[in-house]
């Protein structure tokens, strides 16, 4: 469990890490399991930190010790070890080191010149990221201005193909009878996602897929939901066709459920980005893999803005996550949104560091019945919104039939989102004690997802 | 109007039609400013605006169930955070070690009265599958009232339950009668045998021996009353019952462990008779006119030494193996060595413990099998020093008994004398020895034995390239004096005299680390203070 006070202000106090959270952090099992063997201050030979940057020295195989250091900046590590794994387990063990015996360490901000160097160098880049890109000649503009056109017409033709062929496909589908969907096999669905991903629509093969992964034999709830998908399908498709006739963020939008992706780099360039600087709190994190892709999902709330924002990131089991943010921890830090009808998605622009103690007032929802006003709202914008965080109070978990329900002081409930893993279920349990509690979450159409919740000035993350 | 429109989707439209006059007036309109080509697309249009209107108005449900329950007061205070955080730590000790970790740490919180945060509580519950059921009752005393409610959700609590203490000796099962009973033997033997009177005429003969064998376990001279009285209840009978017999023989066992008691009376008065004095044989003792008293055992049946008497009022069968007890009389006095308090053979011999010892181990009780002696009498003499923890018994036999034989002598010795038995035997790295030795024990090794032991296993590992048992390492865990860790840092950076990576990282995975672990765990655990 994290834990972090939010009354008392006291910036002098840089970082308040948890074993929880810097497990997050871990490749995979095996590497948590080795970096936990390492996370004994007393197996280092030399083990120093400071506001910026952490590192020690270990002994490993070869003949002089490992250096291993981690930026607490922005989450970096960085070892002399052998392993390819990111981190490893002597960025791990030193970092469940720090989080588990603190005083072990010693404080100095005389770093040595390994350290120094990295930190140097790191800071450069961070620089460079976010300056303007350079210029170049107006040639090398014009000519680079009509490949991009050209590949975006190229791009767009291609999705227009996609999308006449799945309106076809859906036309079919509700001529002949969402009733034959049980018996049509995989190969019925994966043939048009595969199609519309060759026509770079990955945003409409993924929602052909939940059409796949509908629960066809359990729950007769799937005649909904089939049809829900549908609708909701074919009114995307209708807005793609009208895509000219609507507002640039209503394009973007629409494009991006398409599976036009969104390069952060390029965001990061841009001046004209929406920009907040807030203190946020990371509420927690949630990762799935899908068709190869791990996908992480960060939700923050900013404590002075009340600003909601998701941070993405995106790994495959060759090219790990990069993952720079700790759940259930708080950080100064500017993040840059991308554009859209409802801005949700952000990345993180410049960060100056973990907040351990804070104190701030969140505009949290009284019960089930503001946050569903508070989604009609949304949808009116954006009929197409999904995920949205909310902190609830009064809260408290029931389990009916073995079906865990969030329930609040009006006697409104909603359910938890199906399959949520049940250790955190326990967690809650044994936190709440089955006692009304402020909750963290995210509101989605299946259910809600608890993140953490609020209790005795903590936060403590499920 | 949404059921309808799905029940025209799950049909098709080519089956059926949903009239948009169903719809509100609102959408009807909304829908009329959206014209499609062909029925399918309006179709789809009107359900995904529907939709969206229904999320839009959407409120949510109201809960009519019932609440759970909330335990405001606890049954206890919690624990400090660092104590009950330990859990993680032993968690991922290997499992070897965590048993008794886990027992360290589940007395002190008890001990203490305290129960484990929230932050251990699933943990805890998560863990239990994979723990022996004997830390159950530990585990209901650190949860409390909020972590049974959790237990409950993750587990079937049901076949946990037991019954309460007033209940089991009436309602409950035996096994659950016997732990109880074994329980109240330890802390009121006297109290335990008064209830066990009240039920005694309604248990079954299963039941009855069980619990004479709970007294057999822990006997006191207050039990001889109550066994006098009921060894009536097993006298012979033609065609008896096996547990009949078996019942009768434990008693009769138990009655012989006590001088005073009438049985152990009658018995050594039959067996005066056997001891007969007769003149030394020797030049010493013709010339002083010493004489020597010896057990002479009739060769055939007679009125004491006979199947009938054997079996009536001692429960013991004829000899088993007439290779090893060439008559049956030998194999009785071989049970009685066992039963007897070994007091009484010195006394009627008029020799010494060694030297009465001596002779039970000499001719004439010396068989010879395939061309071997063989001594038939030892293993009722060690059965018999084990059983009464006849300690200068067990030392003198020490000294006779094969190697095999002596580690369940070392079972009833000190401590002290156990550790400088073994090093002086040069076994302080045999598994068998140590377990008997300190197995049933929980005091700590002291530093000379525990810088002994270390020593032995460093050498052992990384000069003659040896696997040394990983249970010698748990065993260490448990034993090795706190204070000999700095001993063992001496050893681990000295310089190893093998290249054998791999017998040196096996001293280092299974002795040192978890040495290392173990110890700092325990001492960590036994710190924490009822106030801290």
């Amino acid at each position: 469990m994290l834990f972090f006070q939010f009354q008392k202000p006291t910036p002098t106090i840089i970082l308040n890490l948890t074993e929880q959270s810097v497990e997050t952090l871990a490749p995979d099992a095996a590497s948590l399991k080795a970096g936990k063997a390492l996370s004994n201050a007393a197996g280092w030979v030399t083990i120093s930190y400071n506001q910026r940057v952490l590192w020690g020295e270990i002994k490993g195989s070869g003949s002089k010790p490992y250096r291993t250091q981690i930026d607490l900046q922005n989450i970096a590590f960085k070892c002399t070890c052998p392993s390819f794994k990111f981190p490893c387990k002597h960025g791990l063990g030193l970092m469940l080191a720090f989080a588990k015996q603190k005083e072990a360490f010693t404080q100095t901000d005389d770093e040595p010149d390994w350290v120094k160097e990295w930190i140097e160098k790191r800071t450069q880049k961070a620089e460079a990221k976010s300056e303007a890109p350079k210029e170049n000649t107006s040639a090398d503009e014009e000519k680079a201005k009509k490949s991009k056109e050209k590949r975006q017409n190229e791009r767009l033709s291609q999705v227009e193909g996609g999308v006449a062929e799945l309106r076809l496909w859906l036309k079919d589908l509700i001529r002949t009878g969402l009733i034959q969907l049980p018996t049509k096999e995989r190969r019925f669905f994966e043939q048009t996602a595969a199609r519309m991903i060759d026509a770079k629509a990955s945003g409409l093969a993924g929602r052909v897929r939940t059409l796949r992964d509908l629960d066809y034999i359990q729950n007769d709830d799937w005649q909904r939901k089939a049809l829900e998908i549908t609708a909701e399908l074919f009114l995307l498709l209708e807005a793609f066709k009208n895509l000219d006739s609507l507002p640039p963020l209503w394009q973007l939008s629409v494009k991006n459920l398409i599976g036009w992706s969104q390069s952060p780099k390029e965001l990061l360039q841009n001046p004209e980005a929406e920009r907040i600087k807030d203190i946020w709190m990371v509420l927690g994190q949630h990762q799935e893999e899908a068709e190869g892709i791990i996908i992480q999902r960060n939700w923050l709330l900013g404590t002075a803005t009340d600003r909601t924002a998701l941070i993405l990131n995106f790994g495959t089991p060759f090219s790990p996550l990069e993952n720079t943010i700790l759940p259930g921890t708080i950080i100064e830090a500017e993040l840059v949104f991308f554009p859209a009808v409802v801005p949700q998605r952000a990345t993180l622009g410049v960060q100056k560091g973990f907040v351990s103690e804070l104190s701030f007032e969140l505009n949290f929802c009284d019960g089930w019945h503001e946050v569903y006003t508070k989604r009609s709202q949304l949808l009116r914008q954006f009929p197409f919104i999904n995920d949205v965080s909310f902190v609830i109070e009064n809260l408290r978990l029931v389990v009916e039939n073995q079906q865990p329900i969030l329930c609040d002081q009006e006697g409104f409930f909603h359910p938890i989102v199906p399959p949520w893993e049940e250790t955190k279920l326990l967690n809650l349990m044994a936190f709440s004690g089955f006692q009304p509690v402020t909750m963290a979450g995210v509101y989605r159409q299946n259910g809600f997802l608890p993140l953490g919740i609020f209790q005795h000035n903590k936060y403590i993350l499920l | 109007m949404w059921e309808q429109i799905i029940h025209t989707a799950l049909l098709g439209t080519d089956k059926l039609s949903f009239d948009d006059k169903l719809l509100p007036e609102t959408l009807q309109q909304t829908l009329g400013s959206f014209p499609s080509d062909d029925k399918e697309g309006h179709f789809l249009k009107m359900a995904a605006l529907v939709h969206f209107y229904q999320q839009s108005g959407k409120i949510p449900p109201r809960f009519t169930g019932t609440l759970p329950t909330v335990f405001e007061e606890e049954t206890h205070v919690l624990a400090p955070p660092k104590l009950s955080a330990l859990l993680q730590e032993i968690i991922e000790v290997h499992t070897y070690y965590r048993n008794h970790l886990l027992d360290l740490w589940f007395d002190k919180l008890i001990a203490n009265e305290q129960l484990i945060q929230p932050a251990q509580l699933v943990s805890l519950v998560m863990l239990e599958s994979a723990l022996p059921q004997k830390f159950r009752p530990k585990i209901l005393k650190v949860i409390g009232k909020k972590g049974l409610q959790i237990l409950a959700y993750k587990t079937n609590i049901e076949s946990w339950q037991t019954l309460p203490d007033e209940l089991v000796w009436q309602e409950g099962k035996l096994s659950e009668r016997r732990v109880f009973f074994t329980n109240l033997r330890q802390t009121n033997p006297q109290k335990a045998i008064e209830l066990l009177q009240t039920t005694w005429t309604q248990e079954s003969l299963g039941d009855k021996k069980a619990f004479l064998e709970v007294i057999e376990a822990s006997f006191q001279p207050s039990d001889i009353a109550f066994l006098e009285d009921t060894y009536s209840e097993f006298q012979f009978t033609p065609k008896e019952r096996k547990g009949q017999k078996e019942c009768r023989a434990i008693i009769a066992r138990l009655l012989l462990r006590d001088s005073n008691s009438a049985f152990f009376q009658q018995t050594q008065q039959s067996l005066l008779p056997y001891f007969e004095t007769e003149k030394g044989k020797g030049l010493l003792s013709l010339a002083f006119g010493l004489k020597t008293i010896s057990l002479k055992l009739p060769s055939s049946d007679d009125a004491f030494w006979n199947t009938e008497t054997m079996l009536s009022s001692y429960g013991f069968e004829a000899a088993p193996d007439a290779a090893i007890f060439p008559t049956n009389a030998l194999y009785w006095l071989a049970c009685l060595i066992e039963t007897l308090p070994f007091e009484f053979w010195p006394t009627h011999l008029a020799k010494n413990l060694e030297e009465s010892l001596q002779y039970f181990l000499s001719e004439p009780f010396i068989v010879k099998i395939e061309k071997q002696n063989r001594a038939i009498l030892k293993t009722s003499l060690i059965t018999n020093a084990q059983k009464f923890k006849n300690i200068a018994l067990a030392e003198a036999l020490l000294k006779v008994v094969d190697f095999n034989e002596q580690p369940s002598l070392l079972t009833i010795l000190p401590a002290s004398f156990c550790e400088n038995y073994l090093i002086q035997q040069k076994q302080a790295l045999n598994l068998a020895w140590l377990e008997a030795c300190f197995g049933h024990s929980s005091t700590k090794w002291s530093i000379e034995f525990s810088h002994h032991i270390l020593q032995e296993a460093f050498l052992e590992s990384t000069t003659k390239n040896k696997y040394l048992s990983e249970h010698i390492g748990v065993m260490m865990t448990r034993y090795l004096h706190p204070a000999s860790l700095s001993f063992l840092e001496n050893l681990k950076t000295s310089p190893t005299q093998t290249n054998n990576y791999y017998y040196v990282s096996h001293w280092e995975k299974w002795f040192v680390n978890p040495l290392h672990r173990c110890i700092d765990l325990s001492t960590r655990i036994e710190n924490f203070a009822h106030q801290d």
